[in-house]
């Protein structure tokens, strides 16, 4: 169906604080939708579930037992608009994580369970990577409603039971046919994606070592990577008064698996550039069969200060492996 | 240029004097300029130089590569090597310098990179080898102090506002602090959390706190390659406190960064004539 | 309001010197302000740029370091090295922009109790003028 913007704007500031991206790609609450840009911001979208610092509970210290408040998670009702397919494909990876039982975050729950996504197609960029993976700029299979920009408004799909629901209590614009859903772009060299058993056999392969020579390990890809999720939990204070809180961690630190004692296994650098592959593209995939710990965002190859292309990185290595295989064979 | 580099690198492995090389290649699939450690003199072939290199190579050294290990440095890049060996981290004997005469590299394609306008040292002052034609190295188009003028202008509460300002987009990633190449501790100091000095989240405080500590750690180490700007993903200016603390050891020492090898950091030693004046009183511009 | 206000100022005092010259004060019934609070270390070449910063930041309206004359260090030289490093902090929180009359960096001897109270005096006064909290001081535990 068509809708206007300002029929969406009037609609989602009804449910409440409408989350947006800025100009500097972050996610802020705004009364008015800005205009978009092509493709997807700089911060991914899981910002607003798995925020980088989150409080779990506060005391204060004294004398006696502490009275611990644990924080409550946020119900506030509200909406996202302008998330990609790439970064809401991720959120259903995080979902394994965050969601699954016995061990449900609340806090994640409460933030998925009460906000709407409201997705906006895109128009790909050289480093989007989506079709890799089977989906494309239009995909809605993972948000509540997937709009795609026309002159004067959105077309405007259902992705969702949830997102059935919204539509059906917006003043619907005439219905309208919706074209066929574009594939995803790949990059022209690739030729598929890695066999992750492949890759783990070949965890001592010396190539590991030669891709890693340019990583510096800056950790900026891990930091924009959609799919990311590892967290530590660190206590702040201030005159007595405590905070827990849980903060977004980052494999490629140096210290990421130092251990109290000193033993740090990954304390070569080439080996937490092998870590973040591995993980991505064999343990979730042997793990969750039919997933892969990517979404082709390509934030990791756009922001890497090193020139450095993750995706050539896997193609590489497997080519290698492969070529080694046929040799043996 | 490319040229000449593979010969003197092929040179060096046939001499037995590198048992690997730190260069730049150009990568086949993305074509975009990336690190590259070659171990076989034949590889040689792949390595480059042009103002495309713009990455500093010293961050990529350490003692696990095949040594002696010999590295592509242009100016910048050579104050840092140095500084690593003068700081203790390696011996003399166990780097090979290959001195590029680079006359600037742009890291958008386009300009001159703003740290290269200002280059007075186009050419690695740790040379083993020379590649290129030194003679004809381009002046400085500015000075450092032309660079810090505007903030030696501003009142204290202009300068906080600005540094306030500079540093809100700060989220802790570090990503400064890994590619610097004297970024070298074992622990960073943001990693100790007995006493936690540096808050790991991100606010006006802690923001503040990492950023200042990170320049004082530099002062008189920096060597002004900006990777740590050029490597933040979200546009922090950290370079720039680097830079005024850079004019004031200058000024107070006579100290630049990298340019002797050996000899002692200024923090490491001190002159009997050292002036009680410089304790008390405002900097003013 | 800035009668009102009293300032909470961190004093780092080396333990051979400048300690003994503020015990001194003391035992002389010297009037010392009492907004000055004692941090004694072992020598002025101890104070790490970070004791500093920490101070600023948890709320100190000023900071103030004392060693022993160059020249009469307990250990020899420690204070030499502190002077180096305290020239550049002092010139780096100047930067930043804390007011420099927030910082006060001195050399007193055991003998200089009237000389510590006056000093202290002084420089309470001066941050006392400024009359507000430094820049850097945290509010409180975020939410």
């Amino acid at each position: 169906m068509k809708i206007s913007r300002e029929t969406l704007q009037a609609a989602l500031c009804k449910r409440g604080p409408v989350w947006v991206p800025s100009d500097a790609g972050r996610w802020t609450a705004v009364q008015a939708l800005p205009e978009l840009g092509p493709i997807r911001p700089r911060r991914p979208v899981k910002d607003l579930f798995t925020p980088p610092r989150r409080e779990i509970a506060r005391w204060k210290a004294g004398a006696g037992p502490a009275e611990i408040q644990p924080a409550k998670p946020d119900e506030t009702p509200g909406s996202v608009f302008g998330v990609r397919p790439c970064d809401a494909r991720a959120l259903l990876l995080l979902d394994r994580t965050f969601l699954q039982a016995p061990y449900v975050d609340p806090h994640y729950k409460a933030r998925r369970d009460n906000l709407l996504l409201i997705g906006v197609a895109c128009q790909p960029g050289p480093t989007c990577y989506c079709g890799v993976f089977g989906f494309g700029p239009d995909d809605k299979d993972a948000v509540d409603v997937m709009l795609t920009p026309e002159a004067d408004g959105f077309v405007a799909q259902s992705g969702s039971p949830r997102g059935q629901a919204f539509l059906a209590t917006v003043e619907a614009g005439a219905a309208v046919p919706v074209a066929a859903p574009r594939p995803g772009p790949k990059p022209e060299w690739w030729t598929g994606l890695p066999d992750p058993k492949a890759l783990y056999a070949n965890f001592d392969h010396p190539m590991w070592r030669e891709l890693g020579t340019s990583c510096m390990n800056c950790g900026v890809c891990t930091q924009y990577c959609p799919t990311c999720q590892c967290f530590t939990v660190d206590d702040e204070s201030f005159k007595g008064e405590i905070q827990r809180l849980r903060i977004v961690d980052n494999c490629q630190r140096s210290d990421f698996t130092r251990m109290a004692g000193g033993h740090n296994p990954r304390q070569v650098a080439a080996s937490r550039l092998r870590q973040r592959v591995m993980h991505k593209f064999s343990y979730i995939p042997t793990q969750n069969p039919g997933l892969v710990g990517c979404t082709g965002c390509g934030r990791c190859v756009d922001l890497c200060p090193l020139d450095r292309h993750l995706f050539a990185d896997v193609f590489e290595i497997m080519k290698r492996i492969n070529q080694e295989a046929e040799r043996v064979a | 240029m490319n040229q000449a580099l593979r010969e003197a690198v092929k040179h060096l492995f046939a001499e037995g004097k590198v048992k690997s090389v730190l260069g730049y290649r150009e990568h086949p699939l993305s074509k975009a300029v990336v690190a590259t450690l070659i171990t076989r003199p034949e590889d040689a072939d792949t390595l480059i130089f042009d103002d495309r290199c713009v990455q500093n190579l010293a961050r990529g050294l350490s003692r696990d590569l095949p040594l002696p290990v010999g590295i592509v440095v242009k100016g910048c890049d050579g104050r840092a090597v140095s500084m690593r060996i003068t700081e203790g981290d390696f011996a003399r004997e166990q780097i090979v310098a290959i001195a590029v005469a680079c006359p600037g590299v742009k890291a958008d394609g386009k300009n001159l990179d703003e740290r290269c306008q200002r280059c007075e040292m186009h050419v690695s002052p740790l040379a083993d080898v020379t590649v290129g034609d030194v003679s004809a190295l381009p002046k400085p188009e500015k000075t450092r102090a032309e660079t810090i003028a505007k903030i030696k202008a501003m009142t204290p509460a202009e300068r906080f506002e600005f540094w306030q300002k500079a540093f809100e987009p700060c989220t802790h990633c570090y990503a400064c602090r890994e590619v610097c190449p004297l970024c070298s501790c074992t622990v960073c100091v943001t990693d100790q959390n007995s006493p936690r000095w540096i808050e790991q989240t991100a606010k006006p405080s802690s923001n503040l706190m990492w950023h200042m500590i990170r320049a004082f750690h530099h002062a008189g180490r920096c060597v002004d390659c900006g990777e740590c700007q050029r490597a933040c993903p979200e546009g922090v200016p950290m370079h720039l406190l680097d830079l005024c603390l850079a004019e004031d050891v200058e000024e107070l020492f006579d100290f630049k960064t990298g340019i002797k090898q050996g000899g002692k950091w200024p923090f490491l030693m001190f002159d009997p004539q050292d002036p009680d004046s410089w304790l008390g009183g405002p900097h003013r511009g | 309001m800035s009668e009102n206000f009293q300032p909470r100022i961190v004093g780092f005092l080396c333990n051979w010197c400048s300690y003994a010259g503020a015990d001194l004060a003391g035992t002389s019934r010297l009037k010392v302000p009492a907004n000055l609070r004692v941090v004694r270390v072992p020598c002025s070449g101890r104070i790490n740029p970070l004791f500093i910063f920490k101070a600023l930041e948890e709320g100190a309206d000023g900071v103030m370091v004392s060693g022993c004359h160059p020249g009469d260090c307990h250990y020899i030289s420690g204070n030499r090295y502190a002077k180096r490093k305290l020239a550049v902090l002092r010139r780096l929180l100047d930067w930043v922009g804390i007011e420099p009359e927030r910082i006060h960096f001195t050399w007193l001897s055991a003998s200089e109790g009237a000389r510590y109270a006056v000093e202290v005096g002084e420089f309470v006064d001066k941050v006392r003028s400024l009359g507000r909290r430094n820049p850097m001081a945290r509010q409180g535990v975020a939410s």
